[in-house]
């Protein structure tokens, strides 16, 4: 992974990196404006965003094709996130990556109350239609991607993540511009607008 | 602690309407620096690109909507508690200073420790890493059980403590400087 490198600029810091190649996206290829969302699946606050803001931003700028939409799962809230983030690359070995996004945030419980551990999960997951959940569950069993979900949350500490979620608006090319917490429809609107010149 | 202490001086600095504006002001005040801390990098990343008041207004109301969401009606009521006090506690080091000429020492100080520690309770928009990693893995969360009430119901603590001492010097005092 290319590590994320912090430039000032201006009045807002511009942070510099590429997306994790093995990341899925929602959202039109052809999109110029990508937002990277770093977030926990214990974190409260990142299901408020998944409830609250993400549908707007879906219906806006993604379903249209303006900004494709990355997720990109850590892990710091309690061990069950690392459980969590692991089942959604299990998932997305069966092109299931946001499904499985989707079907965790709409059940979320309170942060370390045991709601992600490895027997819940598999039981969440076995909601996702269409999931082999055999393959799903064996998957989940051999930790393989423990790793992944740790490098991703270094990654995320590089790029200046010190809460999720953050958001990251922009492009490569032309750097990204942060956002921390679960802020407001508008708040997104009015970054992405920006990027999109 | 006499609480009639406190109610005489209370009656005392609010007998005049103008304490009585000042501390409505410096509460809700006090309630805006509270959520704006939280969200901080928000409102200046926000004011760079488009300074519109609707907006930033919005974020405010989003970051005292999300302690409510997330940490509860107790610590937001708390904090709202601890914003009330703090315009309370202020006004009447205002009137203090004013009429006694005096400020009343490190009692009064004691004051700005419980605002501070409000400040700090007041959760915010987000699931703090910083905290996770200065306290361990799990530690930002476990530290805080009950998502800063830990800190918001000692300041709360603290402000009426300063109150009653405050109260003392006011009525002790007894007479005005000349």
């Amino acid at each position: 992974m290319i590590q994320p490198q912090q430039i000032q600029q201006a009045r807002q810091p511009i942070v510099k990196f590429q997306i994790p190649s093995f990341t899925p996206s929602r959202g039109a290829d052809s999109s110029q404006i990508n937002i990277v969302e770093f977030g926990d699946y214990q974190c409260p606050f990142c299901e408020k965003f998944f409830q609250e803001t993400e549908p707007q931003i879906m219906q806006h700028y993604v379903n249209t094709g303006k900004v494709k939409f990355y997720f990109e799962g850590i892990e710091f809230v309690g061990p069950d996130s690392l459980t969590l983030a692991q089942g959604s690359w299990c998932a997305d070995e069966q092109g299931k990556y946001y499904e499985y996004h989707d079907q965790i945030y709409s059940n979320q419980g309170r942060e370390n109350s045991g709601w992600g551990t490895p027997d819940k999960v598999k039981v969440l997951a076995a909601g996702i239609t269409g999931l082999d959940t055999q393959k799903f569950n064996a998957c989940l069993d051999s930790k393989k991607y423990e790793s992944r979900v740790q490098e991703l949350t270094l990654f995320a500490q590089k790029a200046g993540v010190t809460g999720t979620p953050s958001s990251f608006i922009g492009s490569y090319k032309e750097g990204y511009i942060s956002v921390t917490g679960a802020q407001p429809y508008d708040v997104f609107k009015q970054i992405i607008d920006k990027q999109m010149g | 602690m006499n609480l009639t202490v406190i109610t005489a001086a209370l009656q005392s600095v609010f007998r005049n309407p103008a304490y009585m504006i000042s501390s409505i002001l410096i509460s809700s005040f006090m309630f805006f620096i509270f959520v704006l801390a939280n969200n901080f990098s928000t409102f200046v990343t926000v004011l760079g690109i488009n300074p519109s008041a609707k907006i930033l207004f919005e974020i405010i109301t989003n970051g005292a909507a999300n302690i409510l969401y997330s940490a509860g009606a107790v610590l937001f009521s708390s904090i709202i508690a601890v914003s009330i006090l703090s315009g309370i506690t202020i006004s009447m080091i205002i009137y203090q200073v004013r009429i006694t000429r005096s400020f009343g020492g490190k009692r009064n100080l004691a004051g700005f420790g419980g605002i501070l520690g409000g400040g700090f309770a007041s959760a915010c928009s987000a699931c703090s890493t910083t905290l996770a990693s200065i306290f361990g893995v799990t530690g930002g969360l476990v530290i805080f059980p009950l998502k800063g009430l830990e800190i918001s119901l000692p300041s709360i603590g603290i402000l009426v403590v300063s109150m009653y001492f405050i109260s003392k010097g006011i009525m002790e005092s007894g007479k005005c400087k000349i």
